[in-house]
């Protein structure tokens, strides 16, 4: 990006893990609000926070300069799921205790939502801002690794897991099912997995139709449009 | 056959290197920097020096004794003195052959031999110049990010004029399971710490093992000073501890306890 004009944007990622505790990370360190506003202020790690020599005096306005690269965003008109890598430093910390090893042990990233920013210096605009969801890829000594999915990835929806079908897809007495009928050996009281023979038919499991065939077509039922089907053979 | 078995115990000895050889001492570190951020670090390995010797125009016994050191301590380790670089031990071993090259009757040469120091190995004399070889480890870095843990209890940071490090972290000094710790990568090391007319007194513990108290009562308060020194520690990853003893000189006022810098030999 520098290379074709201007100064290098600066890099912002913000993140709130699933326990609601927010991140801000940044290629430098930042603490300009409202020039560099975060987009997802969520509740500060106090404990990490109160571990600090100078923690900030604004936690959801200051960007700890973490984040060490982020590649891979792309944009398609296609429904194509693309993920991109995020790479925070995992070297800071006191003698003791890696700071982002830390907060990963404490927290689960698995799934944290991240807005992902390009921010122009020169414009204090963002040039570049992508939501999703993270991933951990990998935990190094050095560099840890996330992947950054889109919000919208069909791939992660469940398809429908059941058969179309007319007959009920339980078994006979079961949760779902939800009749307490005696399965007694006669089969007296089991139903045929059909809608009409169902005891309990708030939970009926089939898809039904309103399609009715009249056993006896009356005059009425059948079409007399007179239709001239015309075959090459 | 250990660190007893010395390979040049005297500056005139025949088996002394050519002076001066290479030093090299690995990295054993990690950092990480960002676009425009600071850079990181972080020690994380114990590798000592390295030094690539030579032997120019020897004996064929002196050959056939460097070789010998080689074949014996290669599972083991020796002491080499740097007598010109003022008489430091080092403890290690010949991590490449000895391989003699004839360069007239009865005379070889040996060269690029590489010698690596082992951590862990205890020596005869441990490394004392604590003025040129020692560095500081401080409370706090130069980005200003704190370097000691607060392992339990409460610990406080605060400015302080009389503090080496400019800090101190600080303990009431009456819980005795309290705990701040330092880890280092290097041989024995000092603590320092400014004294005063309220504070108590403390344990250290390396590795675990106490290694005497410190007291930091003084009737006025007074700069920075070494409390405790524990030169006599072998080359590895070590983690210093302090820990409150809840006890305090006659005429203090008080127990608090403070951290604020290591010395600790390079």
């Amino acid at each position: 990006m520098a290379s074709r004009s201007g100064p290098a944007p600066v890099l912002l990622l913000d993140v709130i893990a699933m326990d609601g505790t927010s991140y801000h990370w940044g290629s430098t360190a930042i603490d300009e609000a409202p020039i560099y506003p975060s987009v997802l202020p969520g509740t500060p790690p106090t404990a990490w926070l109160a571990g600090l020599a100078n923690p900030p005096a604004n936690y959801d306005t200051h960007y700890f300069p973490w984040l060490l690269s982020a590649s891979g965003f792309n944009q398609t008109r296609a429904m194509r799921a693309v993920s991109a890598s995020i790479s925070v430093q995992n070297v800071s910390g006191n003698t003791l205790q890696r700071d982002l090893a830390g907060l990963l042990s404490a927290r689960t990233f698995e799934g944290a939502l991240y807005c992902f920013r390009e921010f122009n210096l020169v414009k204090k605009e963002a040039e570049f801002e992508q939501h999703g969801r993270l991933t951990l890829n990998s935990e190094g000594e050095r560099i840890c690794t996330f992947g950054a999915s889109l919000l919208f990835n069909p791939n992660d929806y469940d398809g429908q897991p059941f058969t179309v079908s007319e007959t009920c897809q339980w078994n006979f007495g079961d949760r779902r099912c939800g009749s307490t009928a005696a399965n007694d050996g006669a089969f007296s009281s089991p139903c045929d997995n059909t809608y009409t023979t169902c005891h309990q038919l708030n939970r009926f499991g089939g898809y039904l139709n309103t399609v009715v065939f009249p056993t006896n077509p009356g005059t009425a039922n059948v079409s007399e449009n007179r239709v001239e089907y015309r075959r090459l053979v | 056959m250990s660190q007893l078995e010395v390979l040049n115990p005297t500056p005139t000895h025949p088996l002394n290197p050519d002076y001066g050889f290479q030093k090299k001492r690995p990295l054993t570190h990690l950092n990480a920097k960002g676009n425009q951020g600071p850079a990181y670090f972080r020690e994380i390995t114990d590798q000592g020096h390295q030094f690539s010797l030579n032997w120019i125009d020897k004996l064929a016994h002196d050959a056939r004794r460097l070789k010998w050191y080689y074949e014996q301590f290669r599972k083991g380790f020796f002491t080499i003195i740097d007598h010109e670089g003022g008489g430091r031990h080092y403890v290690g071993r010949f991590t490449q052959p000895v391989e003699p090259v004839p360069t007239s009757h009865n005379h070889w040469s040996i060269q690029q031999v590489t010698f690596d120091e082992m951590p862990g190995a205890p020596m005869l004399i441990y490394p004392n110049n604590w003025q040129e070889d020692a560095i500081w480890e401080c409370l706090l870095n130069d980005w200003g990010d704190r370097e000691t843990a607060a392992v339990s209890g409460t610990w406080t940071l605060a400015a302080d004029a009389l503090a080496r490090s400019g800090y101190h972290f600080a303990n009431g000094g009456t819980v005795v399971t309290d705990q701040a710790a330092y880890v280092y990568a290097g041989y024995g090391f000092q603590f320092w710490a400014p004294t005063g007319p309220a504070y108590g007194q403390a344990t250290i513990l390396l590795d675990g093992t106490s290694v005497g108290n410190v007291d930091f009562y003084s009737a006025n308060a007074t700069p920075a000073a070494m409390l405790l020194q524990q030169q006599n520690v072998s080359l590895g990853i070590h983690t210093v501890t302090l820990q409150p003893l809840n006890t305090k000189n006659a005429a203090s006022s008080g127990r608090t306890i403070l951290w604020d810098a290591l010395k600790v030999m390079r």
